[in-house]
């Protein structure tokens, strides 16, 4: 109904109705340029022009997206990061690496800074659940077979997220600097000094010492912010852009049929809300 | 197909878009709880209340908003006002209470000092539990009201120097006794005519200051209003001033203070730098975080006070086996010392914020507890040897504290004695080395103690009172035969222990004030020990019947003429000396030499002659051939009265001096009055009266003589060796110039000690006798670091048989002490002489179940003075073996 860009305008109505009037200008169809996602060929517009969806496939199987094939972990991880991303940044603005103020900034955003006890919380129990639905996610691709070629490369850049995902988890754990980090930290760190031949120099090098002091917790914090975060999002980019390349959600080959489900703006909804019934649909 | 699945799913859609509208609003209103948590605060609802009660009384509202005192220099930031409005910088309401109401005076600005400092609890919290820390993982609760005052301990407690709890009792009696509080307040109480003392220790305390003042107020305080206290007695000043020193506005944490002195807490624990370590420094010990307090056998509630006061009580309930004997204070003294060890922490603020005296305190290492003797010995020796020193069983540590200040030990150790066994301790017990840490004492606060320890001693009699009476003969045998006989021999003629006194030459040298002088001080390490506990009839009794035996000098008349040297005949005994029997004159030279007698060498013409002395005995023919002659007279029964010639027997007991024994005369042997007028002989060399000589000299020409002509029996440094210790601090204090001069000229008749005089062998003039006095007083007043004495000559084996016998059922069978103490610790044996062990062994000490062990006038002897120095030399052949 709506015209595309490349499509000449219908002759106008004379009477336009409000939606018309928003959408139908120049300006919309400038950020726009598709149609409303009613035919097969907009819903693939959509997709292909839209940054944000464009990591969604045009066509996913039925049978890929429905929920008991990937219980959405991988999708629930990446989630959960960008949880984290927007609750730490926040958190960020309240706090500084040095000693002793990173643990009086924790009572502050505990007793005066206003949802600072909810943004803890929040950033505390995403965390948390990204490291069970990431190993969750792993132990799923295994049973599943998915690493087979060839996506041998993309299993292996998910450990690597697993492992990320670990780093950052542990990196952070030494931020509120109060006894719990402060003796978690110590601990790993005589972990990684039991290392043979290179154990005291790792240890050396993650303490920016010999014990656990500011200088700690300045590289644990660049460490945490910085630079864990922003190999993880490239490497997740492209974890997800081979799965794409692949072919999407692993399907077994006898499982395989040839349905298709026509992508567009709601396929993200689909693969949220339609998919717990996509079976029921199949079985019909 | 296609149609009928788009429909299908547009269904499932419309039905699952639901779904999630549902869980959204759920979302959001989760979303909504975080903000509404922080509306509906517990300190909204009190500023709330406050504004309401305010207006009812005609107030100011304020405004409703978190309030904080934020001192980020001293790293405080307390929210606290947010609830306790009235403390910030809000009007409190009438009768508020501690919300509302005004904070009581106190030192201190609270608006700047802020309140976690004093009160502790969480001061960044903003809800009440969080607040006052009765939360998990907050080590630091509020403090509880009662013990408040442990806060002005963590910043001020090392200043003040705290007393025994009595000394400071008997302070605030005499502050109130002597009307003080008249004109000065002190905590709230007196009058305003002079200036508030209550914080008068807080900014320092000069001592010295303070004693100017109380005497003459307006000598340091121009226009002073004061009246002079110049009457009180010193001790009574002492006492104040020591009570002044601990208002630093926090009575009941000087008081706990005071009890950690008066019961001797620091003898085990180390506080502050300075205590004991037989049990856990108590530094800082209210740091301890909370998880690493043990409460499982805690009854009550689970508080450090509460933990505190089971300790205190029933320590064992907490550590099984501990060391610490349970105290049962009485709950207001419980109270004030669990404020005390409550305050035991370091400070929360920064070094910059810290009070200048604290911190000046803390780096001069400066004591916190008064300087005087009974406060030291409280705080570190009373814990295990008792109040008053008298000693104690310690049922945790399952010994006897020795009584340290048992009137016996006092008579027989010496100063050295006490002082070695503080500074090192003894291993293997529980007395640490006190000196050899710097958590123990000073060479200074040793000196004290000792004086101390002394103090416990009756006061000795004047002289004066002595000799003013008249001596009853009969008291004084009878004292000696009972107390001095068992080392002097009944008849006082000696005996391995202790020399004759019925000696002629001793009784005309010793004078009336050496023989009083050295009964009341004794003889510091060796076995004559101090008896301060005669009155002046008993001594004067004893003086008087040692001077009844004085010999009456032969006529006058026979001497007339010291120079030249008289002929022999002239000055020979008019009596025949009893013979010596053969085997003493064998074993013993030093017999052979009183039967021959300095006597004789004194008048002998040959003699004379070989006045050069021993070296001189070596290169002279004549002398050579004549030292054959005593080997003859030890041989030849009939030798004593030939035996002209004693110096070479004498040389030879020197010579020989390692082996052996130099035994004091038998009874038989008592050698008789020198046949000359000892009198003259002295005075004709020193040119005045002996009382009046005063020794002149130097004591580098001193120290040449004493090398060639005394060091041979009495040691290098003059402590004694075969002969007496003569640089012996007591003897010298004891003795006068003249009593020295004399001695040295005359020699002891009967003893190897030989007259260096004008009728002895030396022919020593008074230059050189000047010098020589003059080194050994230079010598004597040489400290010490360990108890200096001379050796017994003892037969170990036949120790061992005499100790297995005696000595082994309290003190074990190698010494290691039962009931008794251990006698094989190397401290103990360092430092005790032999002269203490002796002297331990023939008195006893009363009040334990150590008895007396010498003969006397008791009426038994148990052992018999060669039997001690048997079983001295058994107890020392531990001292070599580790």
């Amino acid at each position: 109904m709506h015209p595309n860009r490349d499509e000449p305008n219908p002759p106008t109505s004379p009477k336009k109705g409000l939606v018309e009037v928003l959408t139908d200008n120049r300006v919309t169809r400038s950020v726009i340029r598709h149609g409303y996602p009613d035919t097969n060929r907009n819903r693939a517009l959509v997709v292909f022009s839209n940054f944000f969806l464009h990591i969604h496939p045009v066509k996913a199987r039925v049978r890929a997206i429905a929920f008991p094939r990937t219980f959405y972990l991988g999708g629930l991880s990446a989630v959960m990061f960008f949880i984290l991303v927007v609750t730490g940044l926040l958190l960020m603005f309240y706090y500084h690496p040095s000693s002793p103020r990173a643990y009086e900034d924790m009572k502050d955003l505990r007793f005066v800074v206003s949802a600072g006890v909810f943004l803890r919380n929040l950033h505390r129990w995403s965390a948390h659940a990204m490291v069970a639905l990431v190993f969750l996610h792993m132990v799923r691709v295994f049973y599943a077979g998915a690493y087979r070629p060839p996506r041998e490369f993309n299993w292996v850049l998910g450990v690597v997220l697993f492992l990320l995902t670990v780093l950052l988890s542990y990196t952070g754990y030494l931020l509120p600097w109060d006894q719990l980090a402060y003796w978690a930290v110590t601990v790993g760190t005589r972990m990684a000094q039991a290392t043979p031949v290179i154990g005291d120099e790792i240890s050396f090098l993650m303490l920016g010492g010999h014990s656990v002091d500011s200088n700690t917790l300045v590289r644990f914090f660049v460490l945490h912010c910085v630079l864990l975060p922003t190999v993880l999002t490239v490497v997740l980019a492209v974890h997800i852009w081979r799965v794409r390349k692949d072919g999407g959600i692993y399907i077994p080959p006898d499982e395989r049929d040839e349905t298709l489900r026509p992508g567009g703006e709601d396929t993200v909804s689909n693969e949220v809300v339609v998919a717990p019934n996509a079976e029921d649909e199949e079985l019909q | 197909m296609a149609e009928h699945v788009e429909t299908q799913l547009a269904r499932q859609l419309h039905r699952n878009l639901r779904i999630l509208a549902v869980l959204s609003v759920v979302f959001v209103g989760a979303l909504a709880y975080a903000p509404m948590k922080s509306t509906y605060s517990e300190w909204r609802s009190v500023q709330e209340d406050y504004n309401t009660r305010a207006e009812a009384v005609g107030m100011a509202p304020m405004a409703i908003e978190l309030k904080q005192i934020w001192k980020p220099e001293i790293g405080l930031t307390d929210r606290c006002p947010s609830c306790h409005v009235a403390m910030g910088d809000i009007a409190p309401l009438p009768e508020g209470g501690p919300l509302y109401g005004k904070h009581p005076e106190v030192h201190h600005d609270v608006g700047r000092m802020g309140c976690t400092l004093c009160h502790r609890g969480q001061g960044r919290a903003t809800s009440v539990a969080d607040a006052h820390g009765d939360v998990q993982h907050w080590e630091d609760p509020m403090l509880p009201k009662a013990h408040l005052q442990a806060s002005c301990g963590s910043c001020h407690g090392k200043t003040a120097k705290v007393a025994t709890l009595s000394h400071l009792e008997r302070g605030a009696y005499l502050f109130q006794e002597h009307g003080c509080q008249a004109c000065h307040t002190v905590d709230g109480e007196g009058g305003s005519v002079g200036p508030d003392l209550s914080g008068v220790a807080l900014k320092g305390y000069d001592r010295a200051w303070h004693i100017r003042h109380l005497k003459s107020p307006t000598a340091v305080v121009e226009g002073s209003k004061m009246m002079s206290f110049g009457h009180i007695s010193d001790a009574d000043i002492d006492s104040l001033l020591t009570y002044l020193d601990t208002l630093v506005g926090a009575r009941k944490l000087m008081q706990g203070k005071a009890i950690v002195a008066e019961q001797g807490c620091r003898g085990c624990h180390e506080i502050g730098g300075v205590g004991g370590d037989v049990g856990p420094s108590l530094t800082n010990f209210t740091r301890l975080p909370a998880s690493e307090i043990d409460y499982k056998n805690i009854e009550g509630p689970r508080t450090r006070e509460n933990w505190l006061h089971n300790k205190l009580n029933n320590p064992a309930s907490l550590i099984t086996p501990s060391k610490m004997p349970p105290f049962h204070l009485p709950p207001e003294d419980e109270e004030a010392l669990i404020t005390f060890l409550m305050s035991l922490r370091d400070s929360d603020l920064p070094l910059e914020a810290m009070p200048e005296e604290t911190l000046v305190a803390q780096l001069d290492h400066r004591r916190d507890f008064a300087p005087d003797g009974d406060t030291l010995f409280s705080t570190f020796c009373s814990a295990c040897h008792g109040d008053q020193g008298e000693g104690q069983y310690m049922d945790t540590l399952a010994m006897r504290a020795p009584g340290v200040m048992n009137l016996d030990t006092l008579a027989v150790a010496s100063d050295e004695f006490f002082a070695y066994t503080i500074k090192q301790g003894r291993s293997n017990r529980s007395m640490p080395g006190w000196g050899v840490t710097d958590k123990g004492l000073t060479d200074d606060e040793i000196a004290v103690l000792l004086a101390h320890l002394r103090s416990a001693r009756p006061t000795v009699p004047l002289y004066s009172q002595v000799a003013s009476h008249t001596p009853d003969l009969r008291l004084g045998e009878s004292i000696f035969r009972s107390d001095c006989g068992g080392c002097h021999g009944l008849d006082g003629t000696g005996t391995v222990i202790a020399p004759s006194l019925m000696n002629p030459e001793f009784l005309f040298v010793a004078d009336d004030v050496f023989l009083y002088e050295t009964i009341t001080r004794g003889r510091r390490n060796t076995a004559m020990p101090s008896h301060a506990d005669y009155d002046s009839r008993a001594l004067a009794g004893i003086i008087g019947w040692l001077r009844s035996h004085e010999a009456t000098p032969v006529a006058a008349g026979v001497l007339h003429d010291l120079e030249p040297i008289r002929p022999l005949e002239a000055v020979l005994p008019t009596e025949p000396v009893a013979p010596v029997e053969l085997d003493t004159a064998l074993t013993d030279p030093g017999a052979a030499e009183r039967v021959a007698g300095p006597n004789a060498a004194a008048v002998d013409p040959d003699a004379a002659e070989r006045v050069a002395g021993p070296n001189a005995a070596a290169v002279d023919p004549d002398a050579t051939e004549r030292s054959a002659e005593p080997n003859a007279a030890a041989v030849d029964p009939g030798a004593p009265e030939r035996s002209a010639v004693p110096d070479a027997v004498a040389l030879e007991a020197e010579g020989a001096a390692a082996a052996p024994v130099l035994v004091a005369a038998p009874a038989a042997l008592f050698a008789p009055a020198p046949p000359y007028d000892m009198e003259r002989v002295v005075t004709s060399v020193l040119g005045v009266e002996i009382q009046d000589y005063q020794a002149n000299g130097s004591a580098v020409y001193g120290a040449v003589l004493y090398g060639s002509l005394c060091a041979g029996c009495h040691g290098e440094t003059g402590a004694g060796g075969v002969g007496p210790g003569i640089t012996n601090p007591d003897f010298l204090a004891s003795a006068s110039d003249g009593l020295l001069a004399a001695t040295i000229l005359l020699g002891r008749g009967g003893r190897p000690m030989r007259p260096f005089g004008p009728a002895g062998i030396a022919h020593i003039d008074e230059r050189e006798l000047g010098d020589l006095i003059v080194f050994l007083r230079e010598q004597g007043a040489k400290p010490s670091e360990t108890p200096q004495g001379r050796h017994v000559q003892g037969d170990a084996e036949a120790g061992q048989r005499s100790f297995g016998a005696l000595c082994v059922q309290c003190h074990g069978d190698s010494g290691q002490g039962l009931l008794g103490p251990a006698l094989n610790n190397p401290q103990f044996l360092t430092a005790a002489t032999d002269g203490f062990l002796q002297a331990t062994i023939a008195r006893g000490r009363r009040g334990t179940a150590m008895r007396a062990w010498a003969g006397g006038g008791y009426g038994f002897a148990e052992l018999e003075p060669q039997e001690i120095n048997d079983i001295i030399a058994y107890i020392r052949s531990w001292q070599t073996q580790p």
